[in-house]
């Protein structure tokens, strides 16, 4: 069942005296209740840009927002504020990266979470600490109940982003939104945090929409994932799809470009040729062509399409947007080359570690 | 002799108190005790999460931030000796690149300018010759020719970060420090520059410090990897040991935390997840600095001795140290991961 | 007197210790911005008005060619001859006005020249410095923002003389510890910055690590208080003139004077308190407009 529909979303910011910039430039996908979809990307690509647009969050002067996003049945862009404000928090909720500027500095997280319970549910103020203690609770705060009246500086930034993933999850929205959640974090504290989310999100069954750059992260939290480049989506299929079948040369040369704790210590780092400055609008060709080792003619004069494309492992669709994508039998090797290390070790029965504490419901 | 020789090294920033007269009340342990040694041509990966005191370690080598304890012997000259312009001259000979590629170059002044100023501030390339120079510095790290002329802000961060790249590489110094030279670049162009690191390693022989939280990238440019932990340094080993078979529990964790593009590894990979946060580097927990999140912790000698940094033979190949009381339990098996009481951590203030 | 620049040095330091706009950047947003141009054309005026006073002056200030003519309880208002009316001693009203502009042009300009160098060498010392240097400096400018100019001018005024030369060096005292203090709040927030520490490493010498990029990045605040800090000389100054404190010459035609004239005969010539005051009002508008506009375009945050 489709709980979002996004259909041809675009986003154009214009300035005074200078060129329109296509933050999106015709972005579709679905996400089903309690799917959980990555949209991964680098700086500039429309991610964030994508995630502000599903919830309304743009500004007014000089965006323009076009195209359709349905949640539920019911078209979101174009709403009025009020509706707007009613939707976020109880049907959508969005976690952004930096949990310091994303929380007033001035109220009590306690606050913070009560107010969102008392505007959704008009739970009573006594009802509404009580709960806001259990949530801090869930997401594994220790000593809850007694840090609702401590301020969001005391808390650690992995702390302060648990926070935030309660005060989202306060109201038991149907679709989350992380952005770049545990990119300010360290590895550590980025590990604890995805494993809380990944518990969380099966427990409450709300869809999850993580944007990331980081292609570890979403190899081991989503189902489906979605590759954007400047403002489109270029490569779209199940993780193991993904992973295993790389065929955009974007998604083959971000893999290939990074190094990994798995493979031989000595694999020759592959980069990506120029910067992603180096990019043409879509409307004239694919904007990866002047970085794209396997560009030819066709690439410059007309925009590639998204067709599906038949998939080799795994299951799902698999959606490319490339005239002359990386050949199948290359990606193959590269999964031969792998090797497990002592550092990342199958799990077995006698080490398995205790889990974050689950939500007792 | 070693190229670089840091013994004991220790940064306390002073906390203090009070209007008038200032006390101090205690002190920052930033850095704490950090002993290693870096061989002429080497690569030394520095890693470690926020807090552990890694780029102090860097930048004190430099004395951009004076040490409070411990020695500093580059090339056999103690630097702790040096001043003035003993020291000026000094610096020739170990340059810096930064993390970040947007604050580090004077937005007011031309690429010409800011790789000219080393030339300059060591008389080494007077009148024509250093926009010559210059010039030769914008080839090697791959930048277009006509770069010297325009403001940093014209380039992108990848292009900054060569920028400083050339900086440090100006007056052709022996031993270069990077510090988190790729994390504030975009994970495509990260590569770029790691290749560019690399190749001129083996064009200048060059040595490097690599002080990053990157594990990946270390474990792909280094030789010899050292972890820090609040203000030690817990393990050092060379690079394919360290992630083949850590031995500190830090360690462990730190290598089971990184998310690797692959679903299936992701699935079926034993995740030894941490509790709480790093305590205050203010006032570090008794006993093994560690304790308090181990997931290993013993109830004997964890909390009560410090444990020192010691070679551990039984382990093949180079030189493999730890500071851990049960290293070699741990690494046999006969010890198990257990569940850390998360009460007992402190977070940060 | 000390709160309307106490004021202006607070916006001047919020642009501290952040990134600086690249410079064409900078030039585009003032271009853009409609404040800017009003000011910068009101700026223009006055300024003009001042330097070319002789030929746009009908008359001569001092000319009192038509004292007959005043009674008691009647000064010639605007009319054909004289556009703005006759003064209190029978001078031309708009010739005044617009020999006024010089004296306000140049006691604006060289009082706070005077502060803002001064303020700025000990501002530079105490940034470079740092250490035993910095905290003498920094009390002896607390010290004189203790003292209140209103009561500095005045003892100045009793040891001086009456003058526009007393006026012009209280004004320039006044400043020196804003401007102080701001250019050391800016070097200190450049000395962190990491190109600092670069070349350091480098080995480049102190003194021109100072010169060369500590202070050409700070200058921004200090570029938006000297705006700002000439405007509120010239209302000082008209303050001080309007208390008495001003050049004891009547004939002078600065503003303040004039407007503190018109004190006795308000009732006969209400006029002459409104073209002074006017005046004041539109050159002090333009120096604020482009002030603002000024930290605004400098401002790193409002960047894209």
């Amino acid at each position: 069942m489709t709980l979002l529909s996004v259909r041809d979303l675009e986003v154009v910011f214009s300035r005074r005296g200078r060129r329109p910039v296509r933050a999106v430039d015709g972005v579709s996908f679905d996400v089903r209740a309690g799917q959980t979809l990555g949209l991964v990307g680098e700086s500039g690509c429309g991610k964030s840009v994508t995630s502000l647009a599903i919830l309304g969050l743009l500004p007014k002067r000089g965006v323009a927002v076009n195209g359709s996003v349905v949640l539920e049945g019911r078209e979101l862009l174009g709403l009025p504020q009020e509706e707007l404000r009613d939707m976020r928090g109880r049907d959508i909720a969005m976690i952004f990266q930096d949990p310091l500027s994303s929380l007033n500095p001035v109220l009590t997280i306690g606050r913070q979470i009560t107010e969102v319970l008392e505007r959704h549910f008009s739970t009573s103020p006594r009802d509404a600490r009580t709960e806001a203690a259990r949530l801090l609770d869930m997401v594994g705060i220790p000593s809850a109940a007694r840090r609702l009246d401590d301020y969001p500086h005391q808390f650690s930034g992995g702390m302060r982003q648990r926070v935030m993933i309660a005060s989202a999850l306060a109201c038991k929205p149907k679709l989350l939104i992380a952005d770049e959640p545990t990119t300010a974090l360290d590895v550590t504290i980025q590990a604890q945090i995805l494993e809380l989310l990944k518990a969380l999100v099966v427990d409450s069954q709300a869809a999850l929409i993580m944007i990331t750059h980081d292609l570890g992260v979403v190899a081991g939290l989503c189902e489906k994932v979605h590759v954007m480049y400047s403002g489109r989506i270029v490569e779209s299929a199940d993780r193991r799809e993904l992973f295993g079948n790389p065929r955009h040369p974007y998604t083959a040369g971000l893999l290939a470009s990074v190094p990994r704790l798995d493979q031989e210590r000595g694999t020759p780092l592959r980069p990506i040729a120029g910067s992603p400055r180096d990019t043409i609008p879509w409307s004239e060709g694919c904007a990866f062509a002047p970085r794209c080792p396997n560009r030819i003619d066709s690439c410059v004069g007309a925009p590639p399409v998204l067709l599906p494309i038949d998939h080799v492992s795994g299951t799902g669709e698999h959606d490319l947007r490339c005239v002359n994508p990386v050949p199948v039998p290359v990606a193959v090797k590269v999964t031969a080359r792998r090797r497990p290390t002592a550092g990342i070790a199958s799990k077995t029965r006698a080490t398995r570690t205790t889990r974050p504490r689950k939500a007792t419901s | 002799m070693s190229l670089l020789e840091v013994s004991d090294l220790t940064v306390h920033f002073p906390i203090t108190e009070g209007l008038l007269l200032e006390r101090q009340v205690g002190a920052v342990r930033a850095v704490d005790g950090v002993t290693f040694s870096l061989d002429r041509g080497e690569t030394l990966g520095l890693v470690g999460e926020s807090g552990c005191g890694k780029s102090t370690v860097g930048r004190s080598i430099l004395r951009l931030v004076e040490p409070t304890g411990g020695s500093v012997v580059f090339d056999g000259t103690d630097m702790g000796t040096l001043k003035g312009e003993s020291l000026r001259t000094l610096r020739r000979r170990m340059q810096m690149i930064f993390q970040d590629p947007f604050s580090s170059l004077d937005p007011r002044r031309t690429v010409e300018d800011t790789l000219a100023e080393p030339l300059r501030a060591h008389g080494l390339a007077p009148g024509k010759l250093a926009h010559e120079r210059v010039t030769e510095l914008l080839d090697v790290v791959g930048l277009p020719r006509n770069s010297g002329s325009r403001y940093p802000h014209e380039f992108s961060g990848g292009q900054r970060q060569r920028v400083g790249i050339a900086r440090s590489l100006a007056v052709q110094p022996d031993l270069i420090i990077a510090d988190e030279p790729v994390s504030a670049l975009d994970v495509s162009i990260q590569a770029q520059v790691v290749n560019l690191l690399e190749d001129l390693q083996q064009k200048f022989g060059l040595t490097y410090l690599v002080i990053a939280h990157d594990l990946a990238v270390v474990r792909h440019i280094s030789d010899r990897v050292a972890v820090m932990y609040l203000g030690r340094i817990v393990e050092v080993a060379p690079a394919e040991d360290l992630y083949r078979i850590p031995l500190h529990p830090y360690t462990i964790a730190l290598l089971s935390a990184i998310p690797i593009p692959d679903p299936d590894v992701e699935d079926r990979r034993e995740r030894i997840l941490l509790r709480g946060d790093l305590p205050s580097p203010a006032n570090p927990p008794s006993g093994c600095r560690f304790h308090t999140r181990c997931p290993w912790k013993q109830p004997t000698r964890c909390d009560t001795e410090d444990p020192v940094l010691r070679e551990i033979p039984a382990v093949a190949g180079q030189a493999h140290t730890v500071a851990c009381h049960w290293a070699e339990q741990i690494q046999a098996g006969a010890l198990r991961p257990h569940a850390v009481d998360v009460t007992s951590t402190s977070a940060i203030g | 007197m000390s709160l309307a620049a106490a004021e202006t040095a607070e916006i001047a330091l919020e642009t501290l210790g952040e990134e600086q706009a690249p410079k064409g950047e900078v030039w585009r947003r003032l271009r853009r911005n409609p404040a800017f141009i009003i000011g910068a054309v009101l700026i223009a005026v006055f300024v003009l008005v001042a330097i070319f006073a002789p030929l746009l002056a009908p008359y001569s200030p001092t000319d009192r060619q038509w004292f007959d003519e005043i009674r008691p309880g009647f000064v010639p208002g605007p009319r054909g001859e004289n556009l703005l009316g006759v003064d209190q001693q029978g001078q031309d009203e708009l010739s005044r006005i617009i020999y006024g502009a010089r004296y306000s042009l140049l006691i604006g300009i060289v009082s706070t020249t005077l502060g803002a160098a001064a303020g700025i060498v000990i501002g530079t010392l105490a940034g470079a410095f740092g250490g035993w240097v910095d905290g003498l400096l920094m009390r002896l400018m607390d010290v004189m923002l203790a003292i209140p100019g209103l009561l500095f001018a005045i003892g100045l005024a009793a040891l001086l003389g009456r003058s526009l030369k007393s006026v012009m060096i209280a004004i320039a005292v006044v400043n020196i510890p804003l401007f102080a203090r701001l250019l050391r709040s800016s070097m200190l927030a450049q000395r962190e910055s990491d190109y600092v520490l670069a070349s350091t490493s480098v080995g480049v010498r102190r003194w021109r690590i100072v010169v060369q990029h500590i202070l050409p990045n700070s200058l921004s605040p200090v570029i938006v208080q000297g705006t700002l800090a000439l405007a509120t000389a010239i209302i000082d100054a008209a303050g001080l003139a309007f208390l008495g404190l001003g050049s004891a010459d009547p004939s002078i035609p600065e503003w303040g004077r004039m407007l503190a004239d018109t004190q006795r005969s308000l009732a006969s010539a209400p006029q002459l308190a409104f073209f002074p005051g006017l005046a004041i009002v539109f050159s002090v508008l333009g120096f604020y407009l482009v002030g603002d506009a000024l930290r605004e375009a400098l401002d790193p945050k409002l960047r894209r």
